[in-house]
């Protein structure tokens, strides 16, 4: 039988990082409270002993009742595990060993691991290991999150204790009163520390400096936009080239099979996979890794801080922006994240309203999109596509404040919420860690989710393509139905079949769009001159890009975290709304000027 | 001299005496250590004006005037050592 581990700190002391050393998992980590919702679990084996280990949600304490502190107190109560790894963070002893004394009189076999010492020796901080270990009567491990050696030495301490075994009886007494470890973490803290630390550099100052927040955060999202679009042009082409190059290689392949089974396989599936891949991979593979990079060194929180006064007037709190920062790479991660907001309605609001943000898999469009409406074809240069993405961003900020006061107004109306967020300090990112884990975390997943959609709906594309309704592609007479109504959003029939039928994945909207009119790439713009007006239809289809319902993948995470059909229904009703709104006043407008 | 958290200024210091919060908001903030007898310091305001960052047991804290107006706290009259800046505020 395998040896139980559990791992317990406060959060944001590099908990996660640790446990994915420990166990070679990929359990994603960022700077930021809260980040680990629900406990994971991974083993590994040292001397052919099987350890398996559980990574509890961070909590302050045992004794309140959020639900992060409920499961670890509850998994603690009924698994009682056989070593209980208390991980605290070496540049903030006093806060963490409150929960380490806590836990004491609770668990017989106790191994304190020291974390983050890689950064305490930075600030030049000094702890006495062995007063430490003295206090807790527990073998302490120094640990650097950022060198694997270091975590092998708590697997082999871990496996001691472990074999120690239930010699200490774990003392009844329970802390008195929420004050007690506190003040004796306090006490506890100045006795083992010998050096003071130097105080850090004070980035906040800037980050959060009454002049500079605002235009530091555009500054940064700017850049974060401007060196993935620049970044992606040239493998996006490389990339589509060579993937027509293995396309044309099939084609040889299956010059044998009829023409039916090869233009499925090849103009349905291939066809529609391999551009989905191109448009979709290089953006992504930047996207990510940069976005892991803001996470890493701290800047979220820093983010929630700053909005957190317009969502307050909103009735919301800046957490909710953070959800929106993780719905800007994709949807669904947006709307699990959501479970960082404690407050129930200011949570079912942050759900509802994060498809208003526009995801990784929208850019393409809203590039292309706008470079219509900006006057060049396809060729908008990489500063001004990136000042796009942030308008856009702006543009979907404002739209998801007024929608979330609305529903907290209607709907969701109820207390408000609080808004008490831990500020970690800044953290020199680990940029190795960074690439791995967002490429193959992050990239890999949603692309291969990307993948294994756009293959089937290529094929049943494709199909709906060849079917034929007295003498017509079905697919034209679907659009043409739908024109009358398309007209009043400022759309064509055309393209408002592909927002429906590109409702698996966002990414398809303009390959399907091209799909549908039967034509290539360059039709681009003849495809929004349909309407008479193309730089209308290009505005009302970039508005409707950013606000309609929201992908499958999103609305199915929406179900899962909701678990009700009414809340589900309103998530892709409500983006569906006010894009349609939006879309009719511009129409409207122009129709008027013109 | 016994004021509330909120309003402490930027760059003064204070020890609570009291959280009259709800139960459920005072248990957040005891969570985090905030509670009789911590010392803190008021580091800064986020730059809309709320919430405000304050510091205590070795980390930041954002919390909003709301909450902060009302725990009751005694302001630490003189400020030797202030790392945060040099102008004293004496009234």
């Amino acid at each position: 039988m395998a040896v139980t581990v559990a791992l317990a700190g406060n959060p944001n002391v590099g908990k996660s990082t640790v446990f994915n050393v420990l166990t070679g998992l990929r359990q994603h980590t960022g700077n930021w409270t809260g980040k680990t919702v629900g406990p994971a679990r991974g083993r590994w084996t040292l001397e052919g002993e099987t350890y398996e280990a559980v990574d509890l949600p961070g909590v302050y304490s045992l004794e309140g009742g959020t639900p992060e502190e409920r499961v670890a107190a509850d998994y603690l109560d009924a698994n009682r595990p056989d070593v209980l790894v208390v991980i605290l963070d070496a540049t903030a002893l006093e806060r963490t060993l409150a929960l380490a004394l806590e836990l004491r009189p609770r668990h017989p076999r106790l191994v304190i691991c020291l974390n983050l010492m890689d950064e305490a020796e930075r600030l030049g901080l000094r702890i006495d290991c062995d007063a430490l270990s003295a206090a807790f009567d527990a073998p302490v491990v120094p640990t650097r999150a950022d060198r694997k050696k270091s975590v092998e030495a708590l697997r082999r301490v871990i496996a001691v204790a472990a074999m120690a075994g239930p010699a200490r009886q774990a003392s009844d007494q329970s802390a008195d009163g929420a004050g007690a470890p506190m003040q004796m973490a306090s006490d506890l803290a100045k006795t083992v520390t010998l050096s003071q630390p130097r105080s850090r550099r004070d980035w906040d100052r800037l980050l959060l400096g009454k002049w500079t927040a605002w235009p530091t955060v555009l500054l940064l999202l700017f850049a974060t936009f401007y060196l993935t679009v620049r970044g992606a042009n040239l493998p996006s082409a490389l990339l589509e080239r060579g993937l027509d190059r293995l396309g044309a290689r099939l084609s040889v392949l299956l010059a044998g099979a009829s023409p039916t089974v090869r233009g499925l396989l090849l103009d349905g599936i291939y066809g529609t996979t391999a551009k989905v891949v191109a448009v979709m991979l290089p953006p992504m593979a930047i996207f990510f890794p940069l976005f892991s990079l803001l996470e890493d060194l701290g800047f979220l929180p820093r983010a929630a801080l700053l909005l957190d006064r317009p969502f307050a007037a909103c009735g919301s709190c800046g957490r909710q922006g953070l959800c929106m920062c993780m719905g800007c790479g994709c949807n669904a991660v947006g709307v699990t994240g959501c479970r960082i907001i404690p407050n129930e309605k200011e949570r079912l609001a942050a759900i509802l309203t994060n498809a208003l943000v526009p995801c990784n898999g929208r850019f393409p469009s809203l590039i292309l999109l706008a470079g219509i409406l900006l006057g060049r074809s396809g060729s908008l240069s990489a500063l001004a596509t990136a000042g796009v993405l942030t308008a856009c961003m702006v543009l979907s900020g404002a739209v998801t404040l007024a929608v979330t006061a609305l529903l907290r107004k209607t709907l969701l109306r109820g207390r408000d919420g609080t808004f008490i967020l831990e500020l970690p300090p800044f953290r020199r990112p680990r940029l190795g860690q960074i690439l791995v884990r967002s490429v193959l975390d992050r990239t890999l997943k949603v692309l291969g989710r990307a993948v294994t959609v756009a293959a089937p709906a290529g094929a049943l594309i494709w199909l709906l393509g060849r079917l034929q309704v007295g003498g017509e592609p079905m697919l034209a007479v679907l659009a043409r139905g739908m024109d009358p109504f398309a007209a009043l959003l400022g759309l064509t029939g055309t393209l408002l079949l592909a927002f429906v039928l590109s409702f698996p994945a966002n990414e398809l909207l303009l390959p399907l769009a091209l799909l549908i009119a039967g034509t290539g790439e360059a039709a681009l713009p003849a495809l929004l001159a349909v309407g008479g007006a193309p730089a209308r239809t290009a505005l009302c289809a970039a508005l409707f890009t950013m606000f309609h319902w929201p992908c499958s993948t999103t609305v199915l995470t929406v179900w899962h975290e909701t678990k009700r059909a009414k809340w589900t229904l309103c998530s892709i009703l409500l983006p569906t709304a006010v894009g349609m709104l939006l879309c009719a006043i511009v129409n409207t407008v122009f129709r008027i000027l013109s | 001299m016994e004021i509330r958290l909120a309003a402490l200024q930027e760059g003064e210091q204070g020890t609570v005496l009291r959280l009259g919060l709800e139960p459920d908001r005072a248990g957040s903030l005891r969570r985090l250590g905030l509670i009789p007898g911590t010392e803190l310091r008021c580091l800064r305001r986020s730059p809309l004006g709320d919430p405000t960052v304050y510091r205590f047991r070795g980390t930041d804290i954002a919390i909003r005037r709301r909450d902060a107006a009302q725990v009751e706290i005694r302001k630490l009259e003189t400020e030797t050592g202030n790392l945060f800046g040099g102008e004293d505020e004496w009234q």
